[in-house]
Formats: C-alpha cells, structure tokens, sequence
C-alpha cells in the first residue's frame, strides 16, 4: 500500500529539494542591488508581525494611554510604510527585468497577489486604530465597499470585525501568499538576464 | 473651525518625537492634482532608492576576477 | 535594439534554464541582515517622527461645540432626508444604491445591517429618556400623527432652525408650528450633550460592543467628521484617500485608486465608487496577468533597465567563465511552469 505520507514527501522532495529551497550559492548574474528588495520585504513584514503581536498581547486601547504601547505603534505604522516601499521596488525590478520569462508567469502572479491583498491588511489596520483616522475611513471606505455589495457582509463601521480581520484573517492571507511566493521564487529559480542578441545565449561567450 | 473633537492634542508632544509632524500639513496643488508633501517625499525616495539600486552592486557582490 | 528581433517564445526558451556559474550565496543570513535594517530603521522612524492619533469625535462632542448642525442633523434622520435615510442597501431599502452597467451588486445582496434612521436615531434614544412626560406625550404625540402632519411640522422646524442662535453649547430655536418637534428635538440634544446618545446608538443591545454602525452613520451625516477631515485634507476630493493626518505619509499606495475622483466623470457621477472599483478592478487583474499582455510585457525590453541591473554579466565579468566555477552549482532549478 501506498502511503498518504511518503507520498507528500516525495513530492516535497522532488519539486523543492532542501539545496534548492535553502541555497548556499546563486547565479553569477545576481550581482545587482536591486534584488535586495524582495528580502527587505520579508524583513518589513517580519517587524510587523512581531510589532503586530505586541499591540495584540496588549488590545486594541493600549497605544492611546501608554507611551510604550504608542512606541509599538509607531514602529506598526512605519513597518507599514517600509513593506509597501520596499515591496513596490520588488514589483519594479522584477518588471523592468521581465521576471515572468522562462516559465515563471506564477511567481509574477502570486507577488501581485501579495501586494493586493496586503492593501486590505492595511485598511482594517487603519479601523482598528480606534482614533479619528478609524472613525472618518470606516465612514469614508463604506460606500466603496457598499457600491460593489461587499458591505452586505464586511462592514468597516463594525470595530470588532475589522480588529479580527486584521489581527487574524488577513496576515493569515498574506503570510500564507508571501510564502507561497518565495516557494515558487525557490521552485523556479531566478530568471537569467535577456539575451542581448539572437542566437546569444544567457551568458555571455 | 468648530470640530466635534476635543481641543487639545493628545500626548503627542509628550510621545518625545524629535519632528512634530502633527501640524497642519503641506500640499502641492494644482489644478485637480494634490499630494501631501510627505506622500510626494515617499515617492521621491522610492525613485530614488529604485535609481540606486539598479546603479549599486548587491553587498558582498564584488565585481569578479577578470573578463574572460 | 538587438534584443527585439527576439521573439516572446524566444526569450522564454533562453530563461528557462540557467547552466552557467555560480557564486557563494547565504540566504538566511540575507533575510535576517535585511530584517535587521528594517527594524533600525522602523525605530529610528519612530523617534523621530512618533506616529498620528487624534482622538475620536463623539456625539456628546459634536453637540456641544456644533449644537445647530447636531438638530439639523438630527431632524434630517427624522423626516428620512439624510443620507443615510436614503442609502439603500446594506442599510435600508429607501435607495437602489450603486450598480456599473446592469449589474446592481448593491442591491441584489440586500440589507444586511438594518437602520431605520428616525426610529434608531430619534426616537428609541427619546423613548429611552426617564423621567420626562412631557417628552414622552411629544414623541406619542409624533408618532400617531399623519405622515402629513409629519411633513409639516419637520419642515417648519427646519425653516426655524434656520434663524437659531447658538450660545456656547445651548441652542435657541424661534417658536413655529412645529408641533412636538421641537420638544423632541430640545430633549435629544440635551440627551446627545450628556452623552446618553453615544451610548444609545451602539447597535448591539448586549453589553459587549464593539459595532458602532449606527453612531458612525449618525456623525458621518452631520459636519462632526467632515470638518475635521477636511482640515486634515482627508476629503475624497482632496485625494484624502491616501493622506494621514497631519504631515505623516499616508497610503500612497492608493494614489491611482484615489485618482480617479479627481478627474470626470467621477467627480459627478453617482455611480463613482462602483465605477472606480471596477477600474481598479480591471487594472489590477492586468497586473496580475502582466506576462500575457503583449505590449505591456514587452517595455522593459523597449527601456532597457535590465543592462544596467545585468552590466556585470553583460560586461562578461559577472562569474567565472564556464568550467571554472566559483561553487558547484546547485541542481538547476526546473522553471517550466
């Protein structure tokens, strides 16, 4: 009989080899600065995540009364400011040096999912601040979220749904996409620079 | 203006940031286009960073040994 | 440009596989340097610049320091013509909401948070005041008139209203024929100045809240928001949509969603929020699918950035020439997808 088990290993295995998820060298070609952004994306969402479970151990009213909660707030706020600067230079470099050739269409995909669904990441951090911010997009977002029906079912003026989806439901999303992304990074390598000419092959004779 | 709000501001002086940045804020304005100034820094330093990056070579990237 | 005599197919095959030289490469130690300059620079953010918290409006707020805008507030959700009284859904049934073309997403997913803006607003808060007869007999008194009668008597106060004088937190309305209204209206801005009225409208009729729909909608129909935010440069029309309070940066990764209310015909149409997500939807899926669109997935070979980022390699010294590599090279990644 066959095992579930040894099934899901080899296919581990076989796709993802442990040198190549956890490499030791890397294509000459990747000598630019420009591919620092990816892992300065992943640190940015690492400080969140830690800044996050800080003001999550503590709830939501913490940074409003004590310095050292407004501390982890800041650091919240400009991790944020970090992750999306970081991640649209990522989506640049890897536009302006076509990344998606060579069969690499999902690791393209997968990233832009990413960036999408971290937008709603940050909208309901934005509500949970309990501040004026909170109160005037809560009020703001709802018709833009109502004009398409999904207010019917996500509503921006109700604090405690937007904490959950926040604290919860949506890092859960954007870990899970970020990981899934790097695996694919992983899976599929780094794309080889364009060929300057026909008939030249990646790398120079 | 009259606001519903309470008319002091809360413990940000007190949060010991070195640059207040609660103040009134800057806009560049024109014609239907507005930007705060501090979006507009933002974008400028993605561009910059994005220009640097592309001309900078990776740390520990060092150019190697010779030309074939 | 050279490189343009090649075709998509072309550049696809080239990528494929990599078989070339290799060099020393410590991810873990990438990821976690990078972290580390992250976090430096996230806490020297922080001290230098803090973050934003103004704090919240409230009912009781508003009507104290804006006591005129709070009755012609609450009189607007009396006689149904605020703008929550005439949402539609997901509020009440009194609008079709928004629709793009012939779909009607708003209204065919219905009225999910029920709000009935002159029972919830005005009156259960009236109902619920003790001790006042009066009051009470007013709001009977209301309540068992004709729609017409109704009518009538909001709109006289609303022609008084008109010439009130506010004096510090107090309100003085000239006498009209307005039957109990104004009785009504002097009890709720007392209740609303107690604060009795922010905690009226929490929706949950537990003791637990945290759904604070109804107050949300109440203030968001007066100026106690739309002042502020305007203040703060936070309107829709201000491009506030990606701006923070004060002079920090705000989400600017909406600017393009935001940009789209600048410009006709969303300035006007009443279908702009509809119309603008489906854009911001259409574009988006187009960043997804980037590497199928001819045109699109072509510029950066047009702009050649790439020769800058690959000059080493193109330059013929970014590794060691074939058979002299720096490392051995990992088993090739297979990059068919």
């Amino acid at each position: 009989m066959s095992s579930w088990t040894v099934k899901i290993r080899e296919f581990g295995m076989r796709t993802l080899p442990p040198e190549q998820l956890l490499p030791d060298s890397q294509p000459a070609y990747m000598t630019s600065a420009v591919y620092l952004f990816g892992a300065l994306t992943i640190g940015a969402l690492v400080v969140l995540l830690l800044s996050g479970t800080i003001l999550a151990l503590k709830g939501p009213s913490w940074w409003h009364v004590q310095s050292l909660g407004h501390f982890f707030n800041s650091v919240h706020l400009w991790a944020v400011e970090l992750f999306f600067f970081f991640m649209v230079c990522h989506l640049w470099g890897k536009y302006w040096m076509a990344a998606w050739r060579g069969g690499r269409a999902r690791v393209w995909m997968s990233g832009v999912v990413c960036f999408l669904v971290a937008i709603p990441c940050a909208f309901t951090g934005y509500l949970s601040q309990q501040n004026f911010d909170s109160q005037w997009i809560a009020t703001q977002g709802k018709d833009g979220l109502n004009s398409l029906g999904v207010g019917a079912f996500f509503n921006p003026l109700n604090f405690g749904q937007m904490y959950s989806y926040h604290v919860f439901l949506l890092p859960l999303a954007v870990v899970t996409l970020v990981g899934g992304h790097i695996l694919l990074v992983r899976r599929h390598g780094i794309v080889p620079p364009i060929p300057l000419s026909e008939g030249d092959p990646a790398r120079p004779a | 203006m009259a606001t519903g709000a309470p008319s002091t501001v809360r413990r940000q002086e007190s949060m010991g940031a070195l640059v207040n940045l609660n103040n009134s804020p800057y806009y560049v304005h024109l014609d239907f286009f507005r930007m705060s100034v501090a979006n507009l820094v933002v974008i400028g330093l993605m561009l910059v960073v994005f220009a640097l990056a592309v001309s900078l070579r990776a740390p520990g990237a060092k150019r190697s040994r010779r030309p074939k | 440009m050279r490189s343009a005599r090649l075709t998509n197919a072309q550049l696809n095959d080239a990528a494929r596989t990599y078989s070339g030289p290799y060099r020393h490469y410590d991810i873990v130690k990438e990821v976690i340097v990078c972290t580390g300059i992250v976090t430096l620079l996230a806490v020297v953010l922080t001290i230098v610049f803090s973050s934003p918290d103004l704090p919240p409006s409230t009912i009781k707020g508003w009507s104290r320091s804006m006591p005129a805008d709070f009755v012609t507030t609450a009189l607007s959700e009396l006689d149904g013509s605020s703008a929550t009284a005439g949402y539609g859904p997901p509020y009440n049934h009194n609008g079709s909401g928004q629709h793009i073309a012939f779909i009607h997403l708003q209204e065919w997913l219905g009225v999910s948070h029920p709000v009935n803006t002159a029972q919830d607003f005005v009156i259960q808060p009236l109902r619920s005041v003790p001790d006042q007869p009066r009051l009470q007999a007013a709001v009977s008194s209301y309540l068992s008139a004709s729609a017409g009668t109704q009518a009538g008597w909001t709109a006289a106060y609303t022609k008084a209203l008109a010439k009130a004088t506010a004096s510090g937190t107090a309100l003085s309305v000239p006498p009209g024929s307005y039957g109990p209204v104004g009785t009504m209206m002097t009890a709720l801005l007392a209740d609303a100045q107690t604060g009795g009225l922010d905690g009226d409208l929490l929706t949950s009729r537990q003791f637990y809240q945290t759904d604070f729909t109804k107050a949300l909608l109440f203030m968001a129909d007066g100026s106690a928001l739309a002042d502020r935010a305007q203040a703060q440069h936070l309107l829709g029309t201000q491009w506030g949509m990606m701006n923070e309070t004060g002079s920090y940066p705000g989400q600017v990764w909406l600017w393009l969603y935001t940009f789209w209310y600048q410009i006709s015909p969303f300035t006007t149409s009443t279908n702009a929020d509809a119309l603008v997500a489906a854009i911001m939807g259409v574009l988006s899926l187009g960043l997804i699918i980037v590497p199928f669109l001819p045109g699109i997935r072509d510029i950066p070979r047009w702009i050649p950035i790439y020769r800058l980022i690959w000059r080493d390699w193109y330059a013929g010294t970014g590794g060691a020439p074939p058979g002299e590599p720096d490392v051995s090279a990992p088993p090739a990644p297979a990059a068919t997808g």
